[in-house]
């Protein structure tokens, strides 16, 4: 964990963050559940930041209430596994990585779930070569990051949880009620170490697809992560990830326009709420989930085009159009809220006028 | 040495509550003190009753004006109602030692309810601040309510208040008073003798009570002279609900259904206790909940517990643990409503004294000279004349409340009727039921006012807000109106379906233009339906598209009543936006015929298409390019149930005549049940007019539609018209 990270695009958390996690486990004298790197306080601390009394100062990780970073926390203590729930954007993956590398030092025990994940990267799979050689044995198994996890006590993170086929997700009933993984070709079993747990994710909006089973639901703790609650907020994760985005991407510097960013965040925090900030007029709701996620790709693009089309300035023309875009994901619903919200709210205000006239104009 | 145990509680505190107990077991006082108004002592001969169950309140009023009143609830978790039982239990009597109420009810005070022990927040804030904690409530309960284990945690509170207070001088001339008062009381029950006396009372109070006392001289100047009034008390059934509120006569307890789980499961084992009741209550209503569940939930209590370095779990970490392990089920809500807060009704003894609001009700009979009576009585009003309309205020404001002394038999449904037949019928259950309301208010108007409040508040539907608005106006209550008429606007933003936002704007519509004559204010109302009507404008267009025949028809006669409540009220969009929408539905293609046909006809009514330009498009609907079913419903959506429009106009006629006569023998057959349906709805004199006018006869003369004119009751008719035309007879 201490040992320098190598220079990568994005290092795992528990690199980047080395220094931080360092301090807090030389901090924390409160009591660490089995195989755990800090105390339970310390990991909130870690996630939401803080400063320590030697002046350390933790950054934070995810911005939200600290009620729901305390639920998660709690429920891996009492080795249940966490289920994060939310729209798309909401910092799923983000949190679970973060709580992953503070509880365990390894956000690397990962398995992405899709439609083809199958059951052996759950459970464990087999080298065919020495299969055929030697026989079933220990040495021809080929583990899991479940596998894996349960063996040193860590924490494995599933993504997309619900994207996997439901027999797929079945098999980790047994591995989260029975703390085992039955190895009947060996005639053996894998027992958990503890501090063996799990995190998934899953996405709201893909309810229905291959939902849980009930079975399956009933051995997790559901946090269900909400979008910013104010704007200040959303305008500083926005403004943080565009940057980060930008440099990634090596766009040509385009100031970075506050005043657009913070309409766009404006547009989409009202549209979702369905009222303005103000509360003086209601407003309906789009279809479409108008996460923090889908602010930064609009403020992206909007840079994008900015730099290779338009002045060079991130202008109300650049963001009109992927704003209708994000909005307007049903035809006839989400039109008509898109057009009441445009004469009702964005006309009167003065200081909007280019961007009405560039909506007017799609 | 007299032995005085100063218990300084949390009002509504079921920790305190039970350590209240627990030190009156200790001591065993000969009389128990307790903070509440001195005038109220007679009123607990009820305490005991079989009939008397909490929740319940005192209810203090000034006799003749019962809406200055002041409202005591207690709750089994309520050290105070605890210490009264306990005195009950052992024989000992119990002293109200608070200022009276015929002191602290003088004050001129607006019609709101004060109540007599609001929540002391600021000693709590200093002190939990002082232990570092930012929420008072929590640091209480973790530092008081969750031990609850008799005399030292009051000792403990007693030092630290004393430490809050510092000098120990009242932050008031009213507290000043309070104390004074409190000090007389127990001055004089020393002086009767009692060795062992207890004092429940707000910790608050405490350092104001201790020994030693001031001199009893400067308590009675405090008290000299203070002005009075008469003052009655009366015990109410009172609800957890109400407990809950934060508003009206609520006490602010914000959870009361958990405090007295607090109370009755003390010790760690009432955390599972708590997830046992939610998971049967879970159970009840069909959803699921598993011992697993249980166990999962308990075990998350404790954890964040901990994490949180809490004593043990509270409020806040039961409600997430349960978030936790049932996130997503609908059961959190019935959690909420069933646990945290509760249904807990009270009870009073028949035989207690009558509360205000049936003292309120039988001063407004008498003002508007209606008595009430056991036999049905019909009861004929036009609200034009002042002692009518006060009747038919005093009638709505009763149904409003649920107290349903008269029926309205005609007049309904509107407040655009000066008529209003009712049906005056008094049974002995409304006695029962005006009782049972008197928790909104102690006069009828408040009390009507505070029900519709809180129905609006429940209404899911934007047809059940409608249904309040037209009550708050019939009523009277324009303090309704204003929030109502908001409910109405959130609802409407948030109904994705125009259609009912548009059945919304008849009544609104009917409401402001009526309002006038009942004199309602109507600035918020004409604000919120100009709102409505922005809507309505944007969502026409899609709501009209590809419906199928039934919601044609009924969408058609939506679009008539849009421009009815538009014209009706005058609105500029009725000049404007309105016919730019008609025009854009009577054009579209995927638009029913039906529909077509009516916009069609609303645009010719309300003269934004000439003759020429509806001919035009009548003829559209009727032409060869066009399948004959549709422009059967056309001309039935045009016509609308009336042949008139054809009889004023020969050219229209013709189109439709010409259309009818070249109609290919199969597509006739097919269309006929239609024409039939559509021309068959006419006035038989309309359809001898139209006879007469294809056969190019002038008709006689346009006379009226009825078939079965009756020329003297005409002839009255025929008068008013000549008057007001100014031609002679
Ligand atoms: N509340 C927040 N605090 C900090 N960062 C946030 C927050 N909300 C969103 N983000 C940022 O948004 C980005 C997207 O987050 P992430 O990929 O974790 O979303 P997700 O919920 O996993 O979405 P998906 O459902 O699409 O997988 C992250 O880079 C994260 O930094
Ligand atoms: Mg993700």
């Amino acid at each position: 964990m201490t040992s320098l990270p190598p220079t990568v695009l994005r290092p795992h958390a528990e690199h980047e963050f080395a220094h931080e996690l360092a301090a807090l486990a030389a901090a924390d004298t409160r009591e660490r559940p089995p195989s755990w790197r800090l105390s339970p306080w310390a990991v909130v601390t870690y996630v939401l930041g803080g400063q320590l009394p030697d002046g350390t100062v933790i950054t934070p990780k995810y911005v939200g209430q600290r009620r729901l970073v305390e639920i998660a926390v709690a429920t891996l203590a009492t080795d249940r596994a966490l289920l994060l729930l939310g729209v798309p954007g909401t910092a799923k993956t983000w949190l679970s990585e973060h709580l992953t590398a503070a509880i365990s030092g390894d956000s690397t025990l990962l398995v992405q779930g899709t439609a083809g994940t199958a059951e052996e990267q759950l459970r464990y799979g087999w080298n065919y070569a020495r299969l055929l050689a030697e026989g079933p044995s220990p040495a021809a198994l080929v583990p899991s990051p479940v596998y894996r996890a349960m063996e040193r006590g860590a924490i494995v993170r599933v993504e997309e949880l619900t994207r996997m086929a439901s027999d797929v997700q079945d098999a980790l009933v047994t591995v989260l009620s029975e703390k085992t993984l039955p190895i009947p070709e060996l005639g053996g079993e894998m027992q958990a170490v503890p501090g063996f747990n799990l995190i998934a994710t899953a996405n709201d909006r893909d309810r229905g697809v291959n939902d849980l089973s009930a079975a399956l639901r009933r051995r997790f703790n559901t946090v269900v992560l909400p979008l910013p609650a104010d704007a200040e907020e959303e305008v500083a994760i926005v403004e943080r990830r565009v940057a980060e985005l930008g440099a990634a991407l090596r766009l040509p510097e385009v100031p970075s326009s506050d005043l657009e960013i913070r309409r766009v965040v404006t547009v989409f925090r009202e549209l979702r709420s369905g009222a303005t900030e103000d509360g003086r007029i209601s407003l309906k709701v789009p279809t479409g989930s108008l996460s923090t996620a889908e602010a930064i790709s609009v403020v992206t693009n909007g840079v994008a085009l900015a730099a290779h089309f338009g002045d060079g300035r991130l202008s109300a023309a650049d963001v009109a159009a992927g704003i209708v875009g994000a909005v307007v994901k049903d035809p006839v619903h989400d039109a008509v809220a898109w057009r009441e919200y445009l004469e009702a709210v964005v006309r009167d205000r003065p200081e909007w006028r280019e961007f009405y006239e560039a909506c007017r104009e799609l | 040495m007299t032995d005085v145990r100063l218990l300084g509680i949390r009002h509504h505190g079921p920790g305190s509550a039970r350590s209240v107990v627990r030190a009156l077991d200790e001591q065993q006082p000969s009389v128990v003190l307790v903070e509440l108004p001195a005038d109220c002592e007679p009123a607990l001969r009820w305490v005991g009753h079989s009939q008397l169950l909490p929740p319940v309140a005192l209810l203090g009023f000034v006799a003749d004006q019962p809406q200055r009143a002041a409202f005591l609830p207690f709750a089994e978790f309520s050290p105070e109602w605890q210490a009264f039982q306990w005195a009950h239990a052992h024989g000992v009597p119990v002293r109200a030692i608070d200022l009276p109420l015929a002191h602290s009810l003088v004050e001129a005070r607006d019609d709101t309810l004060q109540l007599a022990n609001p929540p002391v927040t600021d000693p709590l804030a200093a002190l939990a601040a002082a232990a570092g904690d930012p929420d008072p409530e929590r640091w209480w309960d973790d530092v008081v309510e969750h031990r609850g284990d008799g005399a030292p945690a009051f000792d403990a509170v007693a030092e630290a208040m004393t430490a809050v207070r510092g000098s120990g001088d009242a932050a008031t001339v009213r507290e000043a008073q309070r104390e004074a008062h409190m000090r007389k009381v127990l001055r004089a029950v020393l002086a009767e003798g009692h060795e062992r006396v207890a004092v429940v009372c707000g910790a608050w109070h405490v350092p104001a009570l201790q020994a030693p006392l001031p001199p009893a001289k400067a308590d009675a100047a405090v008290l000299k002279g203070l002005p009075k009034v008469k003052v009655g008390v009366s015990w109410v059934p009172w609800t957890h609900r109400r407990l809950a509120a934060t508003t009206g006569y609520g006490a602010g307890v914000q959870s009361p259904g958990w405090y007295r789980h607090v109370f009755l499961h003390p010790g760690p084992s009432g955390v599972s206790t708590w997830f046992v009741q939610a998971a049967r209550l879970l159970r009840d209503r069909g959803l699921s909940a598993s011992p697993d569940h249980l166990i999962a939930a308990t075990r998350a209590a404790g954890a964040l517990a901990a994490l949180r370095e809490r004593p043990r779990p509270g409020l806040a970490e039961m409600l997430d643990a349960a978030d936790a392990v049932m996130a997503g089920s609908t059961g959190l809500a019935l959690i909420r409503r069933e646990l945290v807060v509760g249904d807990a009704i009270g009870d009073v003894p028949d035989d207690a004294p009558q509360v205000p609001l049936a003292r309120d009700l039988a001063a407004q009979q008498r003002a508007v000279r209606l008595k009430p009576s056991a036999d049905v009585q019909q009861l004929e009003l036009d609200v034009r004349k002042p002692n009518a309309r006060s009747r038919s205020v005093l009638l709505h404001r009763l149904s409003a409340l649920g107290v349903p002394w008269g029926r309205l038999e005609e007049g309904r449904g509107s407040s655009g009727t000066f008529r209003e037949t009712w049906s005056l019928h008094w049974e002995p259950e409304l006695t029962i039921t005006l009782i049972e309301r008197s928790a909104h208010g102690t006069t009828v108007r408040a009390a009507a006012a505070n029900r519709l409040l809180e129905q609006s508040q429940q209404a899911s539907a934007l047809a059940d807000l409608v249904v309040v608005l037209d009550r708050a106006l019939l009523a009277d209550l324009p303090e309704v109106v204003q929030p109502v008429v908001a409910a109405v606007e959130a609802h409407a933003a948030h109904d994705p379906d125009v259609v009912q936002v548009i059945d919304t704007l008849g009544p609104l519509a009917r409401a402001l233009r009526y309002g006038d004559v009942r004199g309602t204010d109507a600035g918020a109302l004409r604000r919120v339906f100009d709102g409505l009507v922005v809507r309505v404008v944007a969502g026409t267009l899609m709501a009209c598209r590809s419906l199928a025949p039934d919601a044609a028809a009924a969408m058609a006669e939506r679009l008539a009543a849009v421009q009815t409540a538009l014209a009706l009220v005058d609105h500029g969009a009725r000049r404007a936006e309105w016919p730019a929408v008609l025009t854009l539905v009577a054009e579209r293609p995927d638009v029913h015929g039906l529909v077509q046909g009516r916009a069609t006809r609303l645009l010719h009514d309300g003269g934004a298409w000439n003759r020429g330009r509806v001919s035009a498009r009548v003829s559209r609907a009727l032409s060869v390019g066009t399948p004959p079913a549709t422009g059967a419903s056309f001309v039935e959506g045009f016509l609308a149930g009336s042949g008139t429009v054809l009889v004023h106009d020969r050219e229209l006629l013709e189109v439709i005549d010409a259309w009818v006569s070249a109609l290919a023998p199969d597509a006739f057959i097919a269309t006929a049940p239609l024409l039939r349906r559509t021309f068959g709805a006419f006035e038989p004199a309309e359809r001898r007019q139209l006879g007469l006018l294809l056969d190019d006869e002038v008709p006689v003369a346009v006379s009226g539609f009825g078939g079965d004119l009756d020329p003297a009751r005409a002839a009255a008719a025929l008068a008013t018209v000549r008057e007001l035309l100014g031609v002679a007879q």
